[in-house]
C-alpha cells in the first residue's frame, strides 16, 4: 500500500498540557486496554480535544483527528481512488489510515456528520473491530492499538442532530464540563500566559456568564474563550477591552446580551 | 402640503375610531385637528391609528387632547408628542389594561403633559425600564441564576428571589449605580446577611426593633460595600462610601465576607441601639425579614409540591391557595407571606393522621382544603371526587378517553381522563396585527435568522441527475473503472444537485392556558406564538398549536389553535388572540393526545414543545404534587417511545426542582422574565431545529 505514513497521522512527541478534573485519564486508559471506543460528552471549548491529544501522547499512539460536518461522506472517511497520470491509486481516508496504523481516531462533533456516514464506524465498535472497504475490496482488521474516540455536545439540543441509540450504545462515555474554578484558573494562567490572580478573575467572569445559559446565550464562556481573553491581555490589552472582545462579543449578537456581559466585564475589570 | 379640512378629517376619524365605545361625535375633534398644520395632523392621525388597534377609547382621548397639546404656549414638537403617546401606551401595557378597557378619565399621563415633559427633560435620570433586561441578566449571572430584578418603590431590598430596585435614579453615574446596587443586594443575600440566624439575633433583643434594624442596615451597607470593592472593583466605586460617624469609630463594623460578618454586625447593631445612640444616617439596602421569610416558605412549599422534601405540606396548603382565576397577575402559586404560619401548623397534622377517604362525597370546599393521605399503599382507588360535580363538558365535542398513570398504584387508571378537543375561540382580529407591528423589528430579525437556517442549501452529491457534473464522483468512477480493469459496474451517479435541506420536521406547541397565566404570562404566550408562527413560516416546518386547560380528570380541554395542515391566516390569528387564562394544568392528557396527532404525521422528526408557567396541577389536591409530576413524566416517556421528542419552555422560577426529572436536563429552558418569552421562544426553537 502506501509506503509513506499517511499525512493525517500525527505523532505527539512532547506532553500536551492537560489538567485532569476527575478520573478521566484512568477511565480512558482502561478503555484503551480493553479496546473499547470512547464518547466524550461536553460543551465546546472545555478540553476534549486537548484531552485526546494528551492521551495519544500518554499511550504513545499516533492520532488522527477528523472534524465532522454534514457533507462528510463515507468516502471522505474511508478512502477513494485517485488518478495519477495514467495510474489509479487508492488513497486511504483518515479512518482507514488510523486503523492501519493502530492510531487513535478522533471524530470531533460526530453528530454533525451525515447519518449514513456514522454507520461506517459500527463494525469498528463491536467485537469484530473491522472496517470493510467495499470499493477497494478490502476488509481491514483493526490492530490492538486502534482506538475510536468521538465527541458530542449534548447542549446543542437539536432534534435533527441527535446521536442515535444504536450508535451511542457502542461507547464508554466520559462527561466533560468546565473544570472546577481553581483548576480552570491554572489552565487559563498557563495557557494564556497571565498571572494566577488575573486568571482567577477571568474564571469568575466565565462562571457568571454560564448562569446566563438559555437566557440570551446558548452556552456560557468556555475555557477556550477565557484563554483567548487571557492571551489578549498578555498581548498588552486592558482586561476590560480584552473581556469585551473575547467574551462579551463572542457570546452573543443580541445587543442587550452583549451589553449585559459587558456590564459583568466592567464590574470585574474596571474600565480605564 | 396643505392642511386637511375638518370635513376631510371627520370621516377618517370615524373610520379609525369606530370601535371606540364612546358615542361622542367626532366632529369636535375634527374641528380641533383642522386647526393644526399638516405635519401635526399627520402625526396625530398616525398615532390614532396605532392606538386604535388595541385601545380605541384611548385613541379617542389622545385625539381629543392633541390640539391643546400642540398649541400650548411653550409649543410641542411632533417628536415630543410621539414620546408622550408612547409613554401613555407603555403605562397602559404595564397596568395590564386589556384591549377594549375603558380609559380612566384620571389617567395621570394623559392629563399631565407638562409633568411628562418636565420628567423627560430631566436628562440625568435613568429609568429601570430602560435597563431591566441588562440588570436582569447581570443579577442572574452574579447569583448563578437564582435572583431576578423588578422595580419597586421603597428602597433597595431582596427577598432571596427578586432584587427590588427603584423605578428611576438620578444624578451622576446613575446607570452604574443601578448595577452596583443590584450587585450589593446579591451580596447581601449570598453572604448570609438575611439568614435566620441573623434575624434571630436582631429581633431577640429587647431594643426597639426599628432602631436595631437601622443600625444593622447601616453596618451591613459598609460591610457589603467593602466586599463589593474586593469582588467587583469595577462597579463598587459608583456608590459613595458611607463612613461611620467618627464618634463611634471604635465600634468598627465587621468586614468579614461570610455569615460570621453579618452575625457580628447584628450583635453590634444591638449594642449600638442599646447604648442609646441615635440611629445612623445612610444605608444602601433595606432589610425586610418578613419578605425573606415569605420567600423561604414559598420555596419550601413549592419544593414539596415536587413531592420530595415535605410531601404533605403542600396538600394542606391547598386550602389557602388563591383560586388562580380570581388572583391577579402573580406567577406565584403558593401562599402569601402572612399565611405561612397556618400552612406550617396544619402540615404537622397531616403527617400523623392520614385521613381515610370519606365515605360521603365531600363538598367542594371541604375537598379543596382537606388532607389527603400521600403514603404508599394507603390509598384506595378514588371515586366521586369533589371535582366531578364541577365540570360540565362542552356540548359541542365528544370526549376522548385517556389513561392516567397513578404512581401509588404503579398502574394506569383506565380511560380516566375525558379530553375534549375543540376549536379555540376567536379573539380580537386586530390583536395579531398590532403585535406584529409592535415587534416589527424583532420579527424582521427573527425572519432573517430563520431564513439563514432554511437557506442551508447544499450540494447533494452522487445524484443520477442534476444541474451539474459531480467532478469528484466522475474522478472516483473513472479511477475505480480503471483500477478494476473495467470489470466493475459503471457508476451512474455522477451529478450533483443543489437542494434545500430536507428538514422533515413536525412540531406541536402545547400552550398552558391555566388560570395562573392570567395577565402578562398569557400576553407573553400569545406574543411568543406570533413570533413563532412568523419564524416557522419562514422555515416551512409543519406545525400545530394547541392550548390546554381543564378542571379535573372529567374535563380536560384542548383548544385547537392551528392544525398542521391549516395555513397561518386570519382564522388562526384570531384564535391566537383568543387564547386566555382558564382553569388548571393537568398535563398528562394533552400530552398523550397531541402525541397521537404527531405520530400520525409523515415527517421523520417529531417534536412537542410545551409553554408553561408552572408544574402540573389540577383542581382538587390529587393531581397536584407528586401524582401530577409522575403522570406527566409517564406521558412524556410514552411520547418518547413513539419517537416524539419533547421540550419545555417555562417561566416558573422553581422549574429546576422538577423539570430535569420530566424532560431531562438538556430539554427545557427556564426564563427569568416572562416578557422575554416572545424573543426567547424563537431562539430556543432555532436551537432545537438547527
Ligand atoms: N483540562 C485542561 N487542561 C489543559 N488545557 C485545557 C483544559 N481544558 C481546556 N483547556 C484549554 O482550552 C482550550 C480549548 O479546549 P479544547 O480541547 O479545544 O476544547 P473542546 O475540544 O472541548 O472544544 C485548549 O486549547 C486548552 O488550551
Ligand atoms: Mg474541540
Amino acid at each position: 500500500m502506501n509506503a509513506r505514513p499517511h499525512a493525517c497521522l500525527t505523532h505527539i512527541a512532547s506532553e500536551p498540557y492537560y489538567q485532569p478534573a476527575g478520573d478521566e485519564i484512568e477511565t480512558f486508559e482502561a478503555a484503551a486496554r480493553r479496546q473499547l471506543a470512547v464518547l466524550l460528552k461536553g460543551p465546546t471549548g472545555c478540553g476534549k480535544t486537548r484531552f485526546v491529544e494528551h492521551m495519544a501522547w500518554r499511550l504513545k499512539r499516533p492520532l488522527v483527528t477528523v472534524s465532522c460536518h454534514d457533507d462528510l461522506t463515507t468516502g471522505d472517511l474511508v478512502g477513494r481512488y485517485l488518478i495519477l497520470g495514467q495510474e489509479t491509486v487508492w488513497l486511504d481516508g483518515p479512518l482507514a489510515a488510523a486503523v492501519r496504523a493502530g492510531a487513535i481516531c478522533y471524530l470531533d462533533e460526530v453528530v454533525e456528520a451525515r447519518k449514513d456516514t456514522t454507520v461506517v464506524i459500527h463494525p469498528l465498535t463491536d467485537t469484530r473491530r473491522v472496517l470493510p472497504i467495499d470499493k477497494h475490496g478490502e476488509l481491514l482488521v483493526a490492530p490492538e492499538d486502534f482506538m475510536l474516540v468521538v465527541s458530542y455536545n449534548p447542549g446543542y439540543q437539536s432534534v435533527l442532530k441527535e446521536l442515535k441509540p444504536s450508535t451511542r450504545q457502542r461507547f464508554v462515555a466520559l462527561d466533560f464540563d468546565y473544570p472546577p474554578a481553581h483548576i480552570e484558573a491554572d489552565i487559563v494562567a498557563s495557557e494564556g500566559g497571565i498571572d494566577l490572580e488575573l486568571a482567577q478573575q477571568l474564571v469568575r467572569l466565565g462562571q457568571m456568564t454560564r448562569a446566563l445559559k438559555g437566557e440570551g446565550v446558548d452556552e456560557g464562556a468556555s475555557t477556550r474563550l477565557l484563554i483567548h481573553a487571557a492571551q489578549l491581555i498578555a498581548e498588552g490589552m486592558s482586561p476590560n477591552s480584552a473581556g469585551r472582545a473575547a467574551i462579551a462579543r463572542a457570546l452573543s449578537d443580541e445587543p442587550e446580551v452583549v451589553a449585559a456581559v459587558g456590564d459583568l466585564v466592567s464590574a470585574v475589570f474596571p474600565a480605564q | 402640503m396643505r392642511r386637511r379640512f375638518a370635513s376631510e378629517l371627520a370621516p377618517t376619524l370615524d373610520a379609525l375610531l369606530f370601535a371606540s365605545p364612546s358615542h361622542r361625535t367626532k366632529q369636535r375633534v375634527a374641528d380641533d385637528l383642522a386647526a393644526l398644520p399638516r405635519h401635526e395632523q399627520d402625526t396625530v392621525l398616525h398615532w390614532a391609528q396605532v392606538i386604535a388597534q388595541t385601545h380605541p377609547e384611548l385613541a379617542w382621548q389622545v385625539c381629543a387632547r392633541a390640539r391643546a397639546a400642540f398649541t400650548r404656549p411653550e409649543g410641542l414638537s411632533c417628536e415630543e408628542f410621539t414620546a408622550w403617546v408612547k409613554a401613555i401606551l407603555a403605562d397602559r401595557d404595564a397596568h395590564g389594561g386589556a384591549a377594549g378597557d375603558g380609559v380612566k378619565a384620571d389617567s395621570r399621563l394623559l392629563n399631565d403633559l407638562d409633568g411628562f415633559l418636565r420628567y423627560r427633560a430631566d436628562s440625568d435620570r435613568v429609568d429601570f425600564a430602560a435597563l431591566s433586561r441588562r440588570l436582569g441578566l447581570f443579577v442572574r449571572a452574579l447569583s448563578a441564576g437564582s435572583l431576578s430584578v423588578q422595580s419597586a418603590t421603597g428602597g433597595v431590598w431582596t427577598d432571596g428571589e427578586r432584587v427590588n430596585l427603584p423605578p428611576s435614579l438620578t444624578g451622576a453615574d446613575a446607570e452604574r449605580r443601578y448595577f452596583a446596587l443590584a450587585a450589593l443586594a446579591n451580596l447581601q443575600w449570598s453572604s448570609g446577611g438575611l439568614s435566620e440566624a441573623v434575624e434571630s439575633v436582631l429581633v431577640g433583643s429587647g431594643e426597639p426593633a426599628s432602631e436595631v434594624l437601622d443600625w444593622f442596615e447601616h453596618l451591613e451597607s459598609q460591610r457589603l460595600h467593602r466586599l463589593l470593592a474586593r469582588q467587583l472593583p469595577g462597579i463598587a466605586d459608583a456608590l459613595p462610601r458611607h463612613d461611620l460617624p467618627p464618634e463611634i469609630s471604635e465600634w468598627r463594623a465587621h468586614e468579614g465576607g461570610g455569615s460570621e460578618g453579618a452575625l457580628a454586625n447584628a450583635k453590634l447593631a444591638r449594642e449600638l441601639a442599646a447604648s442609646g445612640r441615635r440611629g445612623p444616617c445612610a444605608s444602601y439596602l433595606r432589610v425586610d425579614f418578613a419578605a425573606v421569610r415569605a420567600g423561604r416558605e414559598r420555596l419550601a412549599i413549592e419544593a414539596s409540591a415536587a413531592g420530595r422534601k415535605l410531601p404533605n405540606l403542600f396538600h394542606s396548603a391547598d386550602g389557602q391557595r388563591e383560586r388562580a382565576d380570581q388572583g391577579g397577575q402573580s406567577l406565584d402559586i403558593a401562599v402569601g407571606a402572612d399565611q405561612g404560619g397556618a400552612a406550617g401548623s396544619s402540615a404537622s397534622g397531616s403527617e400523623e393522621a392520614p385521613t381515610p377517604q370519606l365515605s360521603k362525597a365531600p363538598s367542594p370546599d371541604e375537598a379543596h382544603g382537606s388532607l389527603q393521605p400521600a403514603g404508599e399503599g394507603r390509598w384506595q382507588a378514588v371515586v366521586g371526587q369533589a371535582g366531578d360535580t364541577e365540570a360540565a363538558p362542552p356540548a359541542s365535542a365528544a370526549a376522548l378517553r385517556y389513561d392516567e398513570w397513578d404512581y401509588r398504584r404503579q398502574d394506569y387508571r383506565k380511560d380516566w381522563c375525558h379530553l375534549y378537543e375543540v376549536a379555540g375561540e376567536a379573539g380580537e382580529l386586530g390583536w395579531v396585527g398590532a403585535t406584529t407591528r409592535k415587534h416589527a423589528r424583532l420579527i424582521k430579525q427573527i425572519r432573517r435568522r430563520f431564513e439563514a437556517l432554511r437557506g442551508e442549501e447544499r450540494w447533494l452529491r452522487h445524484q443520477i441527475e442534476g444541474s451539474e457534473i459531480d467532478l469528484d464522483a466522475v474522478v472516483d468512477a473513472l479511477a475505480e473503472f480503471r483500477a478494476t480493469g473495467g470489470r466493475g459496474e459503471i457508476e451512474s451517479r455522477l451529478f450533483c444537485e443543489r437542494q434545500r435541506l430536507d428538514r422533515s420536521l413536525a412540531v406541536a406547541f402545547m400552550v398552558d392556558m391555566s388560570g395562573s397565566t392570567k395577565g402578562w404570562v398569557n400576553d407573553a404566550e400569545r406574543e411568543a406564538l406570533v413570533m413563532l408562527c412568523e419564524a416557522i413560516e419562514t422555515l416551512g416546518d409543519a406545525y400545530a398549536i394547541f392550548g390546554f386547560s381543564g378542571w379535573t380528570h372529567r374535563r380536560c380541554d384542548l383548544y385547537r389553535i392551528k392544525h398542521f395542515d391549516e395555513a397561518y391566516g386570519a382564522a388562526v390569528k384570531a384564535r391566537i388572540a383568543g387564547i386566555e387564562a382558564r382553569d388548571y394544568t393537568r398535563m398528562g392528557p394533552p400530552i398523550r393526545h397531541i402525541t397521537q396527532a404527531l405520530v400520525k404525521r409523515p415527517e421523520r422528526h417529531k417534536l412537542l414543545i410545551t409553554l408553561s408557567d408552572g408544574r402540573p396541577d389540577d383542581y382538587g389536591d390529587e393531581y397536584r404534587g407528586r401524582y401530577g409530576i409522575e403522570d406527566t413524566q409517564r406521558a412524556l416517556q410514552e411520547a418518547r417511545r413513539t419517537g416524539v421528542r419533547s421540550y419545555c419552555i417555562t417561566v416558573d422560577r422553581h422549574a429546576a426542582d422538577y423539570l430535569p426529572e420530566l424532560y431531562g436536563s438538556a430539554h427545557y429552558s427556564v426564563l427569568a422574565d416572562p416578557r422575554s418569552l416572545p424573543l426567547r421562544v424563537a431562539q430556543v426553537y432555532r436551537r432545537l431545529v438547527s
